[in-house]
């Protein structure tokens, strides 16, 4: 899973709606691996407002990347290397094993070979 | 135009001219013009002289005016030309002679509806000889290339009918146990496609290329499913992937996503023509590759490496599309999606049948819950197909930025099939309706585009997808009631239960079977 994915996922326990927990999920016990893309700059200045950028943040520092700026940057399509680090960390950061964690409910969704499983438990829906 | 080209027999082929192409005549080159003296006729003429050019008349010397051409005949004692009508205006040139008779040519035949052998193809070339190309055939370095396309229009598909003449020949009898037990017959079907014959074309287009324009038509051997690493038994061929694609405007920065990715058809078309993708599936192991006749391959990720596009399919997650857990933003530019219709692949949901054994997943077992044990995979019940068609649109409306457009594959019975099946959504729009017809059964690929935006307060959307699953549950209760009421039962899509309509052959079982 890349980071990119990991910023539209949210926890979808039924009754776990508190939106401050339920998103970003936290991800645990992860093995990173770093995946090599071309970057594509339209893309990224495309996909900028469609970003929770601070769960983004938060995830990224969790995983020991500190190199995104805390405020909401402006003008990314001009800034070339903010737009790299954007690049890394969400196209070529890749969760290969690990978990994410609600940090409402407790839900556990279990990522391996890089694919999260999503699905709920039966009481959960 | 004597003596260059005959009255009769000869022909000329023009290459048309417009914009700045004018620019390029000079001259001595052979044009086509409208007759200056009769403008339902065409003129073969040389240019004797371009705009502002001194043309010599004899006894006088006159400048061709600007924008105009001075034309003469190659047969000065029988032409009539500008000698007679003056200068002619550019605007009346239609075109130049193509000098192409004694060029390297190569010829390209293909049809439409109809493939042709070798031997084919040289027979439809040597038809061509009255076209007088006297230059040498190049396959390699053709200074010019003639294509003709033959229509033969869509494929005329037969299937035999059991009838008592043939059906000796369809039955194989599977008796090898003699001792009274029931025999088991099982009828072969075949299909056979009839080969048009050759001359039955409805239209022959002939023409010679002009320019390598970039066609995307290599796709179709490229994506073709023999050449795919992983396969699943409902991956979708190639031709009928990158339509769809085309229908979402896959292209460059887009962001597309498959909530039935399977083992990622789609992914891969839309990611060929530039854009991101992702997917995701209520079974992991059509992802991973871990079930099905293909296991061990690498699922997914095998197909995205073997065409290099990692750069662009950007993962997979397993979840069901009636719980996803994609939080609330307009974010995806498009959907593009084959539900599961139930005949190879039926579609499943996170559920437990009612009146089963109660729910089990916070059981102990060895001292965990249930659900936490890393095999644990929930129950899940059949999702039916019209129940998948109402859940996506509703997912469109969500997820879609506006203009963002859904695109997916509807199968339906092509007898009941009628356009009010296809359910409304006041925030998307029906762009196209297009089917690919398989006799008694069709598969309709509908284009569909977000035009209103979620957070408009005159919607609720909740209401409206509520309303639409209502609507589809009153109408099957209606059918159920009175089947003879074929008013009252045409309320429910001829979509609604298509894997019980397929298997039963589309067949309504008449009173007399029932008894």
């Amino acid at each position: 899973m890349r980071l990119i994915t990991h910023n539209m996922l949210k926890c979808h326990v039924r009754g776990c709606d508190d939106s401050s927990k339920n998103f970003p999920l936290e991800i645990q016990d992860a093995q990173l691996e770093q995946i090599e893309a071309e970057k594509n700059d339209a893309f990224l200045v495309r996909m900028f407002p469609r970003l929770e950028w601070n769960a983004l943040v938060s995830t990224a520092k969790n995983l020991s990347i500190n190199n995104l700026p805390e405020k909401i940057p402006e003008n990314i399509e001009e800034d070339q290397a903010l737009l790299e680090i954007l690049h890394t960390v969400l196209l070529e950061t890749n969760v290969k094993e690990g978990r994410m964690v609600c940090r409402g409910c407790g839900h556990i969704y279990a990522i391996k070979n890089s694919v999260p499983n999503m699905l709920l438990a039966e009481h959960e829906i | 135009m004597l003596p260059t080209i005959n009255t009769q027999g000869d022909w000329v082929v023009v290459n048309k001219l417009f914009g700045n192409r004018f620019k390029s005549l000079k001259t001595g080159d052979i044009v086509i013009s409208t007759s200056p003296l009769d403008p339902g006729r065409l003129v073969i003429k040389r240019i004797a002289g371009m705009e502002q050019d001194i043309v010599d008349l004899g006894l006088v010397k006159k400048k061709v005016p600007k924008g105009h051409l001075w034309l003469l005949g190659d047969n000065p004692s029988g032409s009539t030309d500008s000698r007679n009508y003056g200068a002619v205006p550019m605007a009346m040139i239609v075109g130049k002679e193509l000098k192409y008779s004694s060029s390297k040519h190569k010829f390209l035949i293909d049809g439409i509806g109809r493939s042709f052998s070798l031997e084919e193809q040289i027979e439809l070339i040597e038809q061509l000889e009255f076209f007088g190309l006297k230059g040498p055939i190049s396959l390699n370095e053709p200074k010019e290339v003639f294509a003709m396309y033959l229509d033969y229009g869509p494929l005329f598909v037969e299937v035999p009918i059991d009838d008592s003449t043939n059906i000796e020949a369809n039955v194989i009898s599977v008796n090898k146990n003699e001792k009274g037990k029931k025999k088991n017959k099982f009828t072969m079907i075949s299909t056979k496609t009839s080969r048009p014959d050759i001359e039955k074309f409805r239209k022959m287009y002939f023409g010679r290329k002009i320019l390598s324009a970039k066609t995307s038509r290599s796709l179709l051997n490229k994506y073709n499913l023999k050449k795919r690493t992983y396969l699943g038994n409902t991956s979708m061929e190639a031709e009928m992937s990158l339509v769809a694609a085309n229908m979402a405007l896959a292209e460059p920065g887009k962001l597309i996503y498959d909530p039935f990715v399977g083992t990622g058809s789609f992914l891969l078309v839309c990611s060929e023509f530039g854009a991101y993708t992702f997917g995701s599936d209520i079974d992991g192991r059509q992802i991973r590759g871990t079930a099905g006749f293909r296991t061990g391959l690498g699922g997914i990720e095998a197909n995205v490496s073997s065409y290099k596009l990692s750069n662009y399919v950007l993962g997979n997650f397993i979840s069901d599309v009636t719980h996803l857990p994609l939080r609330n933003s307009e974010f995806l530019d498009a959907i593009v999606t084959d539900p599961p219709y139930g005949v190879r692949a039926g579609a499943k949901k996170l559920g437990r049948k009612k009146g089963n054994a109660p729910t089990k997943s916070l059981q102990l077992i060895d001292g965990v819950p249930n659900h936490s044990r890393e095999d644990y995979y929930p129950p899940t019940i059949n999702y039916e197909m019209s129940d998948v068609i109402v859940d996506l649109l509703d997912l469109a409306a969500k997820y879609l930025v506006v203009g963002g457009r859904l695109v997916f594959w509807l199968p339906t019975v092509t007898e009941e099939y009628q356009d009010t099946d296809i359910p409304h959504h006041p925030q998307l729009k029906l762009i196209a309706n297009s089917e690919q017809s398989f006799g008694s059964w069709t598969r309709r690929l509908i284009t569909m585009e977000k035009i209103v935006p979620r957070t408009s307060a005159a919607i609720d959307s909740d209401n409206i997808h509520r309303e639409n699953l209502e609507s589809i549950k009153l109408g099957s209760e209606i059918g159920n009631l009175s089947i003879s009421n074929s008013k009252a039962s045409s309320q429910e899509p001829a979509h609604k239960n298509f894997r019980e309509k397929y298997f039963s052959k589309f067949e309504t079982p008449s009173p007399k079977e029932n008894e």
